[in-house]
This record gives C-alpha cells, structure tokens and sequence, in this order.
C-alpha cells in the first residue's frame, strides 16, 4: 500500500488578466495595494461595517436556522412559540396573582404579566447568548473567519422575533380586554416603543460583550451568569409594581438598575401604571453606552486570538 | 501571468501555552497586563519559550509553533507545505486565514481570501442537505445568489441527491463529508487555503476530489480562474 501522505495546500490562485496589467503598473511604481493586512493587535473600537454587510447573506441564514431549528422534530412546531408565553402566564397569574397576592395596580393581570415577562424575557435571552457567542460558536470561529461580532448581532434578532410574537399575543389580549370594557391607559409615549426595545437590546448586547470577552480564557462568569440573570428578574418591576417597593434602599438600588426605567416606561405607556421619566431613561442610555464601549473594546482585543484559550 | 506577491509573511511567530488554563494562567495574565500596560515594558513572556519538540520534555509553559516565519508567495502559484505532526502547518493556515492572529509579525495578503480548514463547517445536523449547502456556502463567504446558481451541480457533485431534503444528522458519515466537500469544491475565491482535507470519502470520491482540485488548478493556469474583484 502507498503510504498516504497529508500535506497542507496553499493555492494561490489569483491571476486576472485585467489586474495583472494594471498590478504590473503598480508594481513598476513600487507600491503594492494589500487587501488584507494582519497584524497581532487591532484597533480597540471599531467596527467594520461594510465587512459585516459583506456576510448579510450569512446573517440571514444564520436567523433562519435558529427558527428552523428550534422546534424541529415537533408536532405543533412554530405553535410552540406561542404555547410557552402562555403557560408561563397562567403559571404567574396563578401564583404571583393568586397564592402571593401580589396586586397590579388596577391593571388586568393577564397584560400586566404578559408585557412583563415579553420584556425581560427578551432581555435575558440576548443577555445569556450574547455572553456565550464566543464558547457555543467555538468550532465554527476555529475553522472559519468571519466577523465575530455578526453571532451577538444574530442573536439579537433571533429573539427579536419571538418577542414579536409574544407581542402579538399581548394585543389580542389588549384588545379583548379593551372591547369587554375594560379601562386601559394608552399613552403616546407608546410611539417610543421600538427605540426602548432598540436600547434594551444594546445594553444586553454591551453586557454580553463583556461576558463573553470575559468568559473564553476562564469560565466562572459564565457559571455565574444564570445566577445573575435569576437575582436580576427578582430587582427588575417584572412581576410587581416598583409602587409596591415602600423600603427606601431598595428602591433606590432598583432605581439604579438600568432595566427598571425601560420596564417602567413601557408599562406606562402601554398600561398606563408605573412612571416615565426621561431623566431617568437617559440613565439608562448613559449606562447602555458605557457598556457597549467596554464591551466592544474587550471583544475586539479577545477576538483575534480566543481561539488559543477558549 | 502577474508575477505580483500574493501572499507575503514578514518575522511572522505564534507563541502557544502548555498545560490547563489554571489560576497559575491568571497570575501570568496579571503579571503581563502589569508589565505591557501600567509600566510598559514588553512582555515577559515573549522572550521565554522553546522550540516545539513534542518528543522532548521541556521546561517552559510556552511553545513557539512558529518562529520568525518569512516568504512571499507569488500569484498563480500553487504551494504545498509538508512537514511532520506538530510542525506548523495548520497553525500558519490558521493565521492566514484568520482564525487566530500571530503572536508577532505581520501577514498581507492580496485578493479575497478562502480557507478550507475543515469541510462541512456550520453544518447542523437537524437542517436537511439543502439548507446546510447555503449555511456552509455563507460561511465560507458565498453570496446566496452564488449558491444558488450553482446548487444543481454542488448536488450533483457530492452525489447525495437522493437525501437531500434528510436531515443532516441521518446522513452516514461519508455523506456529510461528500456534501461539506462539495460546497467548497465550488467556492471561487482568489486565494485558496486547503488544509488536509482532500482526504475524505471513499476512493471513488477521493478520485473524484483530486480531479476537482487539479480543475481548479489548470484553470488557475489558464489564467481565466478568479475573474471576482475584491468588491469593497
């Protein structure tokens, strides 16, 4: 038997009639246009965007698999992804409604948990696959470039549309309960909707950045992260009003989270029940900033080379 | 045939780490962060670490998979590497394509770039045939249009239309390897990175694959082969 030898190609390929004459012109001046320059450090806060436009392809496909492939191999199937937000609110009406006696400030509980839990839920899904963009994708980034950060962007979108759904299921509640009487604020600040959403996912993003920068070389973070994201739900006015809160420290370290405002705001225009305050939302873009610089700069200096410790 | 430089390696070296990421990592990390960053000295570690004999024992933590690599490859070109295990190979297709960036040096590169590292990249085994020929192309850097336009004959060649619309994961494991090696065999970038995946399949296929390769070869030589531009 011939022994089987493995060797390693590189093919260079490139030859263009057309470039070569105007390369050989370039190189008679002595200059050489690079498209691609490698060096060991990048720059710490930018973003290509046109290279990101380049696999729009990519990113759309990658979208759709994560529909295709959520509720494959199922009966009801794409029905799931309104199955799961109802159930979890006949659980909370029950238990948080029923047994605890948690009140909603006049707001039928239904909507109050539905919009509630829309929210956060969109929030904490970002936040947890965005901090495990770099550990899950682990074997596609080894063997493939492509721009990191389209995975986060990727995962933004993917719960974008569930949210969505969950939203539509919100208002043929809201319009039932409108149509049998039942009175509801509606707020203009309704029209600020996608701009609060837009900034939820940032902050999410911008905190999943930073987890996942963090979490390549040593893992505790991303042990931790359920933890975290378990105490955050419980300090966010998800399932009661920030007007139940009466304990002055606790309210002031609730005010200090930078989901409270958006979830305020939301409730308020769309419920008609807690506060909006734009001093207090521009907190929040403040914090979003921030964390998107740091996150951004940490992902950019870990991206290169994660490969080598993840 | 232009006799510009395609691809050019100038001092390039990767430097790895032995051993588990441990709490002994993080005090080097910290120790590194001290020394780069708040005085500015250079790293300490850089000037440690020895040549990569995996036969010998060692006394350093760090390797040098690659040191001080220098060539300039030239286009129309087609060079192969060879060398032992643990040589370097792969670790220098892998900075070139990207997937990790070099310790110190620097690499340029003229023309749009694609690697093969391994086939079938990206594929998800709940996805039938078809839809993981467009993840794979995108990934590798394919346009949707491009796939399309030539999905008949990726078919065709990886000769697994009968399952096409199956699941991935029923596939036997030579088939996903056929269906991986098809999509890239129809990739057209202007550089090509290929590493040890030729030998896939059974030998109908392998013959089936080199053939594939030598096409891309002589079209290479002909001189009509790559006619996309860089678009941005």
């Amino acid at each position: 038997m011939q022994p089987q030898i493995l060797c390693t190609y590189v093919c260079v390929t490139y030859t263009y009639e057309e470039a070569s004459c105007k390369e050989a012109k370039r190189v008679s001046e002595g200059k050489q246009n690079w498209d691609l320059i490698i060096t060991p450090k990048d720059k710490l806060l930018a973003i290509d965007w046109r290279e990101i436009w380049r696999y729009r392809d990519m990113f759309e496909l990658f979208v759709q698999r994560a529909f295709r492939v959520a509720y494959k191999q199922t009966i009801l199937g794409p029905l799931w992804f309104i199955i799961t937000p109802v159930l979890s609110v006949i659980v909370y009406v029950t238990v948080f409604g029923g047994i605890a006696g948690i009140p909603t400030d006049g707001v039928p509980p239904i909507l109050f948990y539905l919009l509630g839990i829309s929210i956060w839920g969109y929030f904490a899904s970002c936040l947890s696959s965005t901090s495990n963009s770099f550990v899950t994708n682990a074997d596609i980034f080894g063997k493939v470039y492509f721009p990191r950060i389209i995975m986060p962007l990727v995962a933004v979108t993917t719960n974008m549309l569930s949210l969505a759904i969950q939203l539509g299921i919100f208002v043929c509640f809201y319009i039932y309960y409108a149509a049998t009487g039942t009175e509801l604020e509606l707020h203009w600040q309704v029209v600020l909707f996608p701009l609060l959403i837009v900034l939820l996912a940032l902050m999410a993003v911008g905190f999943g950045m930073i987890l996942s920068s963090m979490t390549t070389k040593y893992r505790d973070l991303q042990i931790m992260l359920n933890k975290i994201i378990s105490l955050w739900v419980n300090v966010t006015p998800v399932i009661y009003p920030l007007s139940m809160v009466t304990n002055e420290k606790l309210y002031l370290a609730m005010s200090l989270n930078p989901v409270t405002p958006v979830m305020e705001a939301v409730k308020y225009s769309l419920l008609g029940q807690g506060q909006f305050s734009w001093l207090w939302l521009g907190y929040s873009a403040a914090f979003t900033l921030v964390l998107l610089v740091i996150g951004l700069m940490l992902f950019n200096k870990v991206q290169k080379s994660f490969m080598d410790t993840v | 045939m232009g006799n510009n430089i395609a691809i050019e390696f100038e001092h390039v070296s990767k430097q790895y780490r032995l051993g588990l990421v441990s709490t002994k990592t993080l005090s080097h990390d910290i120790r590194r962060f001290w020394i780069t960053n708040v005085l500015g000295k250079e790293d300490p570690y850089l000037k440690i670490g020895e040549t990569n004999d995996r036969a010998s024992k060692g006394t350093s933590e760090y390797v040098w998979a690659l040191r001080d690599i220098d060539f300039k490859v030239e286009q129309g070109d087609v060079v192969g590497i060879i060398g032992k295990n643990g040589a370097g190979k792969s670790t220098l297709l892998k900075l070139l394509s990207r997937v990790t960036g070099p310790t110190t040096g620097i690499i340029r590169a003229h023309g749009r770039i694609g690697s093969l590292l391994e086939v079938g990249t990206g594929f998800h085994g709940e996805m039938t045939g078809r839809e993981n020929i467009f993840m794979n192309g995108a990934i590798l850097g394919m346009t949707r249009n491009e796939i399309q336009s030539k999905l008949d004959e990726i078919i065709d060649f990886s000769g697994c239309e009968r399952y096409i619309d199956t699941p991935v994961k029923r596939y036997s494991s030579g088939m996903t390897v056929r269906l991986g090696f098809a999509v890239a065999a129809f990739l057209e970038p202007e550089i090509l990175v290929v590493d040890e995946v030729l030998a896939v399949g059974d030998a109908e296929f392998q013959k089936k694959a080199s053939g594939k390769m030598k096409d891309v070869k002589i079209r290479a030589l002909g001189a009509n082969w790559g006619p996309q531009r860089k678009a941005a």
